[in-house]
């Protein structure tokens, strides 16, 4: 079931690009091009997240989000104004998250997925091969039989799980799992990856990109 | 201390001081008057005694034709000169003689009198005795050849307890009269001293920012004055400040916009770098789309830090003025100009003046401002129109204008149309590269000419962009 969202943004390349981003999550989407239009889409229902841009023309992002009314759709604003009161307001206004222009797709996926979670108490277990991971009782079973994981490395193996065939830097996982901003600690991630390969025999899915991360792969390396 | 406290104290202070001192000195000055004719009169009675008693001794002496009377018949004498003349109680007539009383002296001025007789000839004196003040004046005097001496007391009680009594009353009403005096030079001082609170309290509400404040003017005196300077001040610190904040403001609106106009190419970029970084597989159709989505996002950033640097460049050099002639100009122009318009299938008219003329400009960005108007008429015609660049000769100067036949300027945005990043459509304007810097840099050029960029247009039939270029008197003569 993958979800449906609704893109708000006046810019064309960006517009297509938060698509193209959206169909690598497995996500399907529609691009909206004016507040007007935007107010009517949200409202007509049937999207389970809003991208929403707020320098629009003629009606900006957070008079759609007034236009919305209650309309329950959790809203991320995309907005070139980084400004912490801006930020604030957004966020004050009931929006689910603010991601600020210019931002890699990875990150947008990634908050799209966070946001989603939570807004749908989406606490399935995600299965990857013979592999099933329970995120809200942290557990993870390797082929019926529970495997022990630290903290870090269960959050690395769900974020790999989430972005299957997604190549991730080691600087994207630093910063999600760790919550590291600066790139200086990358060992620490190849130690992780290290311990999941070991632990759930990924050797082969659990591949290394050159010069680049991860990637967890959807159909075993031959 | 506060002004006015200072003012209503020192006046105050001085207006009791004085009104109390000459009060007082009045006062003084009429009891001294009174006392003297006390003493005046008392003088004549007391010589008027003194010369019945000498007369009345002679008269029986003459009568009795003796040298000298006895002491028998001196006291006898004494004692009936002394009983007629002691008339009222108010007077009080003694004879001494050797310190000793010849008649019947009151006990309570005897001992007065005795201090007294030690003077040797005149004596006055004013004392009080019991609860009367009383004038002694002693004198001596030859009676029957014999040295006596005449002692009388005047009672004045009545002109010193006149003098008491007007002594309270001109303190009572001393006090009455200060308080009276304060509460009017209260109001007095406050009243006069209103204006420059109010001045005090317009200051007070500019320092904290209130700057539309000013402070009333009220009649002619050095307050108002300082008023009116002060509002002369406070109006031109106002419009220093309102400068500042305009000029900060559209700072910060220009950067805001820049911050807008930069990322906005620079999210599509690096999305899209970022999906052929991390996608698995990416189809040849689609890396070709996302890299020539990054390709066409970085020449926009390209052309716009390119027109920044002319648009910053010039508002800020002084532009290199020099002599061109205009049919050379135009030819310049027409050369470059030409292929450009033809390759959107439009048409280049140019239009001259007949004669020579010379012009005083920076060539290069007067070239620049047509380029772009050029640029402009293009992206607001439609294949097949013509495109006009007229130079024109008035009486002030040379008028260039770009004519179009496009889509036209809604009125109320031609205003708008020089400020840097300002579009009227932006999807259509970002389709063609363009970042709303091409009218603000034009506005810049005309500028460094002395001169401004002259908008007209009707929707749906073109417009017409023209700068006005004035003449150099010394050219059109050579």
């Amino acid at each position: 079931m993958a979800a449906h969202i609704l893109i708000v943004e006046d810019d064309e390349n960006i517009a297509h690009m938060i698509e193209a981003a959206l169909t690598i999550g497995g996500y399907t989407s529609k691009i909206c091009m004016d507040g007007m239009s935007a107010v009517g889409e949200i409202l007509s229902g049937g999207y389970d997240l809003v991208l929403l841009d707020i320098m629009l023309p003629k009606m900006d992002g957070f008079q759609v989000f007034e236009g919305k009314g209650d309309n329950p759709t959790p809203v991320i604003f995309l907005t070139a104004m980084g400004d912490v009161p801006n930020k604030v307001k957004g966020l004050r206004m009931g929006a689910e998250d603010y991601i600020v222009k210019p931002f890699e797709a990875v990150e947008l996926l990634a908050r799209i997925e966070v946001v989603l979670r939570r807004t749908h108490q989406n606490n399935a277990s995600i299965k990857y091969q013979d592999i099933v991971i329970e995120p809200d009782k942290h557990e993870v079973t390797l082929r019926g039989e529970p495997v022990v994981l630290t903290p870090k490395e269960f959050d690395l193996l769900e974020f790999f799980a989430n972005n299957i065939d997604i190549a991730l830097t080691r600087e994207r996982l630093l910063s999600w799992v760790w919550g590291y901003s600066f790139s200086g600690e990358t060992r620490t991630v190849d130690t992780h990856v290290q311990q999941l390969r070991k632990k759930l025999d990924l050797y082969d899915s659990l591949v290394t990109i050159p010069r680049l991360g991860y990637r967890l792969e959807s159909q075993k390396v031959v | 201390m506060k002004l006015w406290q200072k003012i209503f104290l020192i006046t105050l202070t001085l207006v009791i001081i004085v009104v109390n001192a000459s009060a007082l000195t009045l006062l003084y000055t009429n009891h001294h008057q009174a006392i003297a004719r006390e003493q005046q009169s008392a003088l004549a009675r007391h010589n008027y005694i003194d010369l019945a008693l000498n007369n009345t001794i002679v008269y029986e002496q003459l009568s009795a034709n003796k040298i000298s009377l006895g002491d028998e018949e001196m006291l006898a004498v004494v004692s009936e000169v002394l009983k007629q003349q002691q008339s009222d109680t108010t007077v009080g007539i003694s004879l001494y003689r050797d310190k000793a009383p010849v008649n019947s002296v009151n006990q309570e001025t005897s001992a007065t009198i005795t201090a007294l007789l030690a003077e040797r000839d005149y004596t006055s004196i004013i004392t009080d005795v019991a609860d009367e003040t009383r004038l002694f004046i002693v004198s001596s005097t030859q009676l029957n050849a014999q040295t006596y001496q005449l002692v009388t007391s005047f009672d004045i009680t009545a002109t010193r307890k006149l003098f008491a009594a007007d002594y309270e009353q001109t303190r009572f009403i001393g006090i009455i009269s200060a308080f009276i005096v304060a509460g009017l030079l209260l109001l007095l001082v406050r009243g006069l001293l209103h204006p420059l609170r109010s001045l005090s309290n317009t200051t007070h509400r500019i320092a904290s920012g209130d700057l539309d404040k000013r402070a009333t003017i009220k009649g002619h005196d050095e307050v108002a004055d300082v008023a009116r300077t002060f509002n002369i001040m406070a109006d031109s610190i106002e419009k220093n400040v309102t400068d500042l904040e305009e000029l900060a403001e559209s700072r910060r609106v220009f950067i805001g916009n820049l911050t807008h106009e930069m990322k906005t190419p620079l999210t599509s970029i690096l999305g899209y770098a970022d999906i052929l970084r991390v996608k698995r597989d990416v189809s040849d159709e689609d890396r070709i789309e996302f890299a020539s989505v990054i390709v066409n996002e970085t020449k926009r950033l390209q052309s716009l830090s390119g027109k920044l640097m002319e648009l910053l460049t010039v508002g800020n050099l002084q532009p290199t003025l020099e002599d061109v002639e205009v049919h050379d100009f135009a030819a310049d122009l027409t050369t470059t100009l030409h292929p450009i318009v033809n390759s959107h299938s439009m048409t280049l008219k140019t239009e001259l003046p007949s004669l020579p003329l010379h012009l005083k400009i920076d060539a290069e960005l007067m070239k620049s401002l047509v380029f772009n108007l050029v640029d402009n008429a293009i992206k607001a015609s439609a294949p097949q129109s013509t495109i006009q660049l007229i130079f024109a000769e008035s009486s002030d100067g040379v008028r260039i204008s770009v004519v179009d036949e496009g889509i036209g300027i809604p009125d109320d945005e031609i205003q708008f149309l020089t400020e840097p990043f300002y579009m009227l459509d932006k999807a259509r304007t970002r389709k063609h590269g363009g970042a709303g810097l091409g009218l603000a840099l034009c506005h810049e050029i005309a500028r460094a000419h002395d001169s401004e960029l002259l908008i007209r247009s009707v929707q749906g039939k073109g417009s017409t962009v023209s700068v006005l270029l004035r003449k150099e008197a010394s050219h059109e003569r050579s």
